[in-house]
């Protein structure tokens, strides 16, 4: 969360873009990571964050934070955009572009790291939609659990079986 | 006369549908009691392995028929029961495209294991003895590791939609109870109000565990999914018993305001 | 390295900061290019716009009217019979008698044919439920049996031996 957010939201409700700016700065690396982790293509998910922030730009007024934090809203635009995404287009990136895909956005020099990154890459694309957004959002993003199921409309119960889940598919992909 | 005579006619038509409709579904069990009542043929079998015959030749074709004869009847009650669940997952009101994608697949898994059962069928004429043995133990081992948990997630799937229509009961139910406290004013009253509150956590409890059994029995997790189904079951009880205490205390305050 | 620290390393991911630059200063511009869009458009005639409007407006009231006539006569006759004790009691006994249905299936072997004409009663009757067949079946289950009949694996295992 970022330091004042709410009064900072409270702002940006109000139209100041400043304040929307320092939500975007702040949120657009994460958002930007879940995208591409799920769409593993540069140029795609530039144009569906894209469109997320202008969505969460357009329909601010709309957002109220009661009991519903800011990253779950926007990790919600971003789930319901790569839904679209994937309706409008049916070209599915094979699993082999990925690895090459992730060269560009991962710095990392050591080869056998990049080698093992990269299938668990492959393997969170075989997951089914939810467990790859709950893989993504609690371990690569770190959000808690009341964060995710706020993002997923499901209770925090049923957040951590699904994770419990979602880890046991990934492991048994990566075996 | 004319009319009479279509008075008769429509009494005949409707009795004789119905006796047809009862004779059906009569037939339908008498199929699967025959098929599947293995005892008086599996006691012969062992009386003659126990007593044998002391002609060789006349002990082995009875033994050989009787075990084609018993193995045959199993696999004939296997595919009755399969298409029996078939039927009963084809006959169920679906709601959305999940639940049509879990009986999809359940179906072909048991459209998979009937072909298994009727490509052994055909089989088992030409077997020897020793083959009929080998036979029943890898129809025994690929039940236990294939065909057993579809036929539990089936069964699974078609309690779940039974239950589905008693939670869009209490759901209906908790809201037209909701309604009609009001007149009690349950923000004046704390007891109302708590027993509503109550009601309303526990009911959405319930439905929780409810929803994620679907979700498990999408994942074939036949363990998972029993408990779940009871859980929520179970839940669901607490949740009407919730509803008699406000109703037995609506009852109560409208005496006292008489 | 474990699994978890591999996804860890997935955190290093990160966006091209010329497009990051572009996209923010679009987005904020936005609302400048809308307003601009609006007055470059055509508008209808007043004459026509004012007619739609109170037509519009007319139906509505109209609908408003109604509407609000049926809550305020509802409001005097409160649904009391959602708070029905007889009624609550027959919607518990149908749960109550589920669970005793899936206890018998899940408890009964997977030949016994009173689990499979079980299943196809509740199918039959998926709006009611199908009591007094199946209390014959819940009672033949509950009493103890003289014999229990031999289940498949069972025929299947003497066949293997």
């Amino acid at each position: 969360m970022l330091e004042g957010e709410k009064e900072i939201i409270e702002k940006a409700k109000n139209g100041e873009k400043e304040a929307f700016g320092l939500l975007y700065d702040y949120y657009h690396p994460r958002i930007y990571r879940f995208i591409f982790l799920k769409v593993s293509n540069k140029q795609d998910a530039e144009d569906i964050t894209h469109q997320v922030f202008l969505s969460a730009w357009q329909n601010i007024k709309n957002y109220e934070p009661q009991g519903f934090p800011f990253s779950s809203w926007l990790y919600k635009i971003s789930r319901n955009a790569v839904i679209d995404f994937y309706r409008s287009k049916k070209n599915e990136i094979s699993l082999e572009e990925v690895g090459d895909r992730l060269n560009d956005e991962l710095r990392i020099d050591k080869i056998d790291l990049k080698i093992q990154i990269e299938k668990v890459m492959k393997a969170l694309k075989k997951l089914k939609p939810e467990y790859q957004d709950i893989i993504i959002m609690r371990f690569v993003d770190d959000l808690s659990i009341k964060e995710v199921a706020k993002v997923l409309d499901k209770s925090e119960g049923a957040v951590k079986i699904m994770q419990h889940r979602a880890i046991n598919s990934l492991k048994k992909l990566l075996i | 006369m004319k009319k009479n005579f279509f008075f008769i006619l429509s009494l005949i038509l409707f009795w004789g549908l119905f006796l047809i409709k009862i004779s059906i579904s009569f037939a339908d069990d008498s199929v699967l009691n025959e098929k599947c009542i293995f005892d008086s043929k599996v006691k012969e079998l062992e009386n003659v392995l126990q007593n044998p015959d002391q002609n060789y030749l006349k002990q082995y074709y009875l033994e050989l028929n009787l075990r084609r004869e018993i193995l045959s009847n199993v696999l004939d009650c296997l595919i009755a029961n399969t298409q029996s669940l078939k039927e009963n997952l084809n006959k169920i009101n679906i709601k959305n495209s999940f639940e049509e994608d879990i009986k999809s697949k359940i179906i072909k898994k048991l459209d998979e294991a009937q072909e298994y059962y009727e490509f052994r069928k055909n089989k088992v004429s030409g077997l020897t003895k020793e083959g009929l043995k080998y036979t029943a133990y890898s129809l025994k081992i690929d039940r236990e590791s294939r065909f057993i948990p579809v036929e539990d997630i089936a069964q699974d799937f078609i309690l779940w939609k039974k239950n589905d229509e008693l939670f869009s009961f209490a759901q209906k139910r908790y809201d037209e109870i909701n309604k009609a406290i009001q007149i009690f004013k349950p923000e004046e009253n704390e007891s109302i109000k708590n027993a509503l509150d109550d009601a309303q956590k526990k009911l959405n409890d319930a439905l929780e565990k409810h929803n994620l059994a679907l979700n498990v029995i999408s994942d074939f997790n036949h363990n998972e999914a029993k408990d779940l189904i009871n859980q929520s079951l179970e839940g669901l009880l607490d949740v009407y018993k919730t509803f008699y205490d406000l109703s037995q205390k609506a009852i109560s305050l409208m005496k006292i305001n008489k | 390295m474990d699994i978890f620290e591999l996804l860890k390393q997935l955190n290093k991911i990160e966006p091209d900061k010329n497009y990051t630059l572009l996209s923010k200063e679009k987005i904020l511009n936005i609302d400048k290019k809308n307003v601009e869009i609006f007055y470059a458009q055509p508008k209808p005639k007043p004459s026509v716009l004012l007619r739609i409007v109170y037509s519009l407006s007319f139906v509505f009231s109209v609908f408003i009217i109604i509407f609000g006539a049926i809550l305020f006569f509802k409001s005097f006759t409160p649904n009391l019979e959602a708070l029905n004790p007889q009624a609550i009691k027959a919607e518990a006994d149908a749960i109550d008698f589920q669970i005793q249905l899936s206890k018998i299936i899940y408890n009964t072997p997977e030949n016994n044919l009173s689990k499979t004409v079980l299943l196809q009663k509740i199918i039959k009757n998926e709006s009611s439920t199908p009591k007094t067949e199946v209390t014959e079946v819940i009672e033949a289950n509950t009493t103890t049996p003289t014999s229990t009949p031999i289940t498949i694996e069972e025929v299947l295992d003497i066949l293997s031996k």
